[in-house]
């Protein structure tokens, strides 16, 4: 599962990480509820983007520089400064309920992080970000969509580790807004059923499950897998 | 249309004025002949390797790579030796009147066959593959009449040419060249002009660093126009950034390379850019902070960035030049942006883009994913693409400065390209063609 030593355990870092990531994201969250007064009411301008990309890198920072466990646990700089990335990215989306502000945030902090600690070794991983601030303010007909709807193939961000940085913002922003769905009510309606077999309200334990060989699908799978 | 006011001083390779007070308007592709003709040119050729199809078709090799099929083979067919009948059938079939533009011709000692469609053809094509197919198709039916070909074997001919079209999307295992590559392998929609290799370009510019810069310009320009991205609030800032990088306008490029090529650094060129950017006005000092840093701030911001990007393409000449090889250019790229954002705080070239090319250049050319090359790269790449003009002249014109550390040179991938249109002004010296059709499009006005 873990195979590669930098794209794969970026996909898997909510996994690796166990609750240093968890436990970044909820202090964040509290500074958002005692900074703006709750979720989804910070404005949506450079200023805020500021603040929470200075907090969240400070946090981060001071957390790898005074533990070196969990610089242990989270093993090379990518893996770090993933998990400041992506905890930006929710926060900016916590406090202002829109996706940009999360990865600008997102971009901010890497730029922080290396004036501070210097370019990480994968060079590609911050094309993303030096290229963030022009790539998110833009109309040109290849890169002005609205981030619910990118993908993958989105120009930039098909670099690896750098996808994950959109659903954390927009989940950040969604939780702010307090919708019912993110983008759309029928995929919501859809993966919200309590009969799956994958459970989408616990993909985490679903995955690792996957890991241990214990999940098993069902359906139009069955004729090709082990008997259960 | 929104009008663009600027004017500049275009000058050409060697540092000499071919127009002054030109137009930055005359720039834009709808407005310029020249660039018209150059994306004219390119769009209406492909080139048939009649070598390869020959060996093909002898040793039932079709398909590319591991496909062999000796049932399929003709062992005696002479395609080299029929090359000029096979070439006048061509001609009939392509010819629409007597006196249209088409041309068929043999190269190499007939090794591969030139055909430029008529314009009528183009005129009523839906993409740009018109010329591959309709020379591809003029070609194989051409070999079966003239080798007088079994039945059972003229798909073979076929295969041999299209390759394994139309099962792939594009002409894989085949024998067609063409500039363009095709629409399907398109990044995004409005990228056919950047499909064209830096290797091709480079061939086009007969290995001339400036000129290349100039003809990857006009790619990346035709792109533009492609994409709806030379409109409204963009239309300046790549107007005058085609104008200063590829086109040279107001000596900057060649003056920062002549006054640095010598011994100069990458910060060197950056403290003659910044020189001149000050000495015109387009940058001013906004305060200075105790620790005696000077944050400089642009007066004109589109105008800037033209400055800066220029100044990458000076500093790919100067580091690419001395070392006589392509492979420092995504380096170049990185330190000379980083360093001029770090040292002044001025905005890099497109604000990032650039910089953030160059890193993932880097890391496709020589970090630990490898696999690319500084030649074999177009604008097209999932890389390259993300900057919309001012990244693919760099790398153009370090390709043209390579003296053979590539595996991939132009002459090995390309070289065809360097006979094509050696007879064609806009060709030979893009620079001065350019500027002069700006300026006949004011006086048509």
């Amino acid at each position: 599962m873990l195979s590669g030593g930098l794209g794969a355990p970026m996909r898997v870092i909510f996994l690796m990480s166990n609750e240093v990531f968890d436990n970044i994201v909820e202090n964040m969250a509290q500074f958002v509820q005692e900074k703006y007064g709750g979720y989804g009411k910070a404005p949506a301008t450079i200023s805020t983007i500021e603040e929470i990309a200075y907090a969240t890198a400070k946090y981060c920072q001071d957390l790898y520089d005074s533990s070196p466990l969990v610089c242990e646990m989270l093993f090379g700089g990518s893996l770090r400064s993933r998990v400041m990335a992506y905890a930006a990215a929710i926060t900016g989306g916590l406090a202002s309920g829109h996706p940009v502000i999360g990865t600008q945030a997102a971009h901010l902090t890497q730029m922080i992080r290396k004036e501070r600690t210097g370019r990480l070794g994968f060079f590609a991983q911050d094309q993303f970000h030096h290229q963030g601030q022009a790539d998110e303010w833009t109309l040109l007909t290849d890169q002005g969509q609205i981030m619910e709807l990118r993908n993958a193939s989105y120009p930039d961000y098909n670099v690896v580790a750098n996808l994950t940085t959109f659903p954390c913002a927009i989940a950040g922003a969604h939780i702010a807004r307090g919708g019912a769905y993110a983008c759309n009510p029928v995929i919501k309606v859809a993966f919200a059923d309590n009969s799956l077999p994958f459970d989408f309200g616990n993909i985490r334990k679903m995955l690792v499950k996957g890991a241990f060989r214990e999940f098993m699908p069902e359906g139009e799978r069955d004729p090709v897998i082990p008997p259960h | 249309m929104q009008v663009i006011g600027d004017r500049v001083n275009i000058y050409d390779d060697s540092g000499k004025l071919v127009a002054d007070n030109v137009p930055v308007e005359g720039l834009d592709p709808i407005n310029n002949q020249a660039i018209k003709k150059i994306l004219y040119e390119i769009k209406r050729t492909v080139i048939i390797n009649l070598e390869k199809v020959e060996k093909s078709l002898r040793t039932g090799e079709l398909g590319g790579e591991f496909c062999k099929m000796p049932h399929y083979a003709i062992p005696d067919i002479a395609i080299i030796d029929n090359a000029e009948r096979i070439r006048e059938r061509v001609e009939a079939f392509i010819k629409s009147s007597k006196d249209d533009d088409s041309r068929v011709e043999l190269l190499n000692g007939g090794r591969y066959l030139l055909i430029q469609l008529p314009k009528g053809m183009i005129d009523v094509s839906a993409d740009y593959t018109v010329s591959a197919l309709v020379g591809g198709s003029a070609t194989v039916q051409a070999i079966v009449d003239v080798c007088k070909i079994d039945p059972l074997k003229a798909q073979a001919c076929s295969t041999a040419i299209f390759g394994r079209y139309p099962s792939t999307i594009d002409f894989k295992g085949g024998a067609i060249i063409s500039a363009l590559g095709v629409p399907l392998r398109l990044e995004h929609l409005g990228y056919g002009w950047r499909t064209i290799q830096s290797n091709i370009i480079v061939s086009l510019a007969n290995r001339n660093a400036m000129k290349a810069a100039a003809l990857a310009g006009c790619f990346e320009m035709g792109y533009l126009v492609n994409a709806g991205n030379l409109i409204g609030r963009y239309r300046r800032l790549y107007l005058l950034g085609f104008a200063y990088e590829c086109l040279n306008a107001e000596n900057l490029v060649y003056d920062t390379v002549r006054a640095t090529g010598k011994d100069g650094t990458t910060g060197r060129v950056i403290c003659e850019i910044l020189d001149r950017a000050l000495m015109k006005g387009v940058i001013k000092a906004k305060e200075r902070l105790p620790s005696g840093f000077v944050v400089y701030e642009p007066v004109d911001l589109e105008l800037w960035n033209a400055y800066a990007a220029s100044g990458m393409l000076a500093a790919t000449m100067v580091n690419c030049g001395a070392a006589r090889c392509a492979h420092g250019v995504s380096s170049v790229i990185v330190n000379y942006n980083e360093m001029l954002l770090n040292e002044t705080a001025l905005p890099d070239v497109e604000f990032g883009r650039a910089v953030g090319t160059g890193l993932l250049l880097d890391f496709l050319t020589h970090a630990l994913y490898g696999g690319g090359e500084v030649g074999i790269m177009n604008a097209n790449h999932p890389n390259l693409k993300t900057s919309k003009l001012f990244v693919m002249p760099c790398v153009a014109a370090a390709t043209a400065l390579d003296a053979g550390t590539l595996t991939y040179p132009p002459e090995k991938t390309a070289g065809v390209f360097s006979q094509v249109f050696k007879h064609i002004k806009e060709f030979n010296n893009p620079i001065k063609s350019v500027a002069d059709a700006a300026m006949e499009w004011e006086g048509m006005k």
